[in-house]
């Protein structure tokens, strides 16, 4: 592994950006991220990053949080508006199709608070054509089948679901904080997990931000094995050939690790 | 002929100064007001925003550590 370049500069400038909520690489090579502020999908082509192409997204979506490709014209990203789980969403960043709901078990409204405390990171691999959803404020997670469009599993953990108060129109999280990445591989699904709660955070008890516990899931989601981490991640990408994990851990001046998974 | 040359050197300089310094309040008070209205979206919630973190601010469009309510 060797430095090649940076880009996607920080500024308000134009060509510069506030945000880069994720990044991934589509299967023409060209990398992808998110400015979830300026709610605009950027793209680069392989080899130039000097004029990037980019998606202004509807203002429907209210925030887009994190995306991920569902085929070559068409991108999943997260509802906001707390009545839907996803939104299909068109190269013109206009919304195609809203699916599925957020599995609380507790009584509410569906509006936008209940998907601000649910907001979660996904991941859909097209060969398998599952999509796993995972909660950064509580510990659950969902699969959802997209070829039959239907819920395949809520894996609610011990930590519970996320826990907020609604205050002024706003989720205000008192419960912990859950996965901060996922990764639908071709038999296993890989979560990152914190586990602290937002009192510990108060209190000054936790001193690196991240988790170290990798949760590995069975396609059903059944529970496969966890790895405990020596480092403390905020996200990940794993080569299943090789049994190889990439991280990333902001707490260290080198940021980038990469673990065998025995 | 001097004394005309002045007088409207005068005037110019001084009407050039006047449209600077009342572009620039106009500015200024462009930028107070964003700042007030900004200050308003924290001030009228009780919702509050602290420190540089991983969740996302429901006030704001920025990451924070926690989110807490006064």
């Amino acid at each position: 592994m060797k430095y090649r370049r940076s880009f996607i500069r920080r500024g308000s400038a134009p060509g510069e950006y506030s945000d880069a909520e994720n990044i991934r690489i589509d299967r023409h090579h060209c990398l992808w991220t998110l400015d979830a502020n300026r709610r605009r999908l950027v793209y680069f082509h392989p080899g130039t990053d000097t004029v990037p192409g980019e998606i202004k997204l509807s203002e429907d979506l209210i925030r887009p949080l994190d995306f991920d490709f569902y085929n070559d014209s068409t991108f999943i990203i997260p509802d906001y508006s707390g009545q839907y789980r996803i939104c299909f969403v068109n190269r013109r960043g206009e919304i195609t199709r809203r699916l599925f709901s957020i599995p609380t078990r507790k009584p509410g409204k569906a509006d936008i608070p209940l998907a601000q405390a649910w907001r979660s990171f996904i991941d859909y691999n097209p060969e398998n054509r599952l999509l796993a959803v995972a909660t950064q404020l509580g510990d659950v997670i969902e699969l959802y089948d997209l070829k039959n469009k239907k819920l395949v599993k809520v894996i609610y953990g011990t930590g519970g679901e996320p826990a907020y108060d609604a205050q002024d129109g706003y989720a205000v999280p008192n419960g912990i904080m859950g996965y901060s990445d996922i990764m639908v591989g071709k038999d296993r699904i890989y979560a990152l997990f914190w586990g602290h709660t937002f009192l510990d955070l108060k209190r000054g008890k936790v001193k690196k931000e991240g988790g170290h516990l990798l949760r590995v899931f069975d396609l059903q989601g059944r529970p496969v094995c966890q790895y405990t981490l020596d480092r403390s991640l905020t996200g990940f990408s794993i080569d299943e050939e090789k049994r190889l994990l990439t991280g990333l851990d902001v707490n260290s001046d080198q940021p980038l690790v990469t673990y065998r998974l025995e | 002929m001097k004394k005309t040359i002045f007088i409207c050197t005068l005037f110019v300089t001084l009407v050039t100064a006047l449209s600077i310094r009342l572009h620039a309040e106009k500015v200024a008070s462009g930028i107070t007001l964003e700042n007030i209205e900004a200050l308003s979206n924290g001030e009228g919630s009780s919702v509050k925003c602290m420190f540089n973190g991983s969740v996302d601010c429901p006030i704001s469009s920025t990451k924070v550590l926690y989110v807490v309510q006064d």
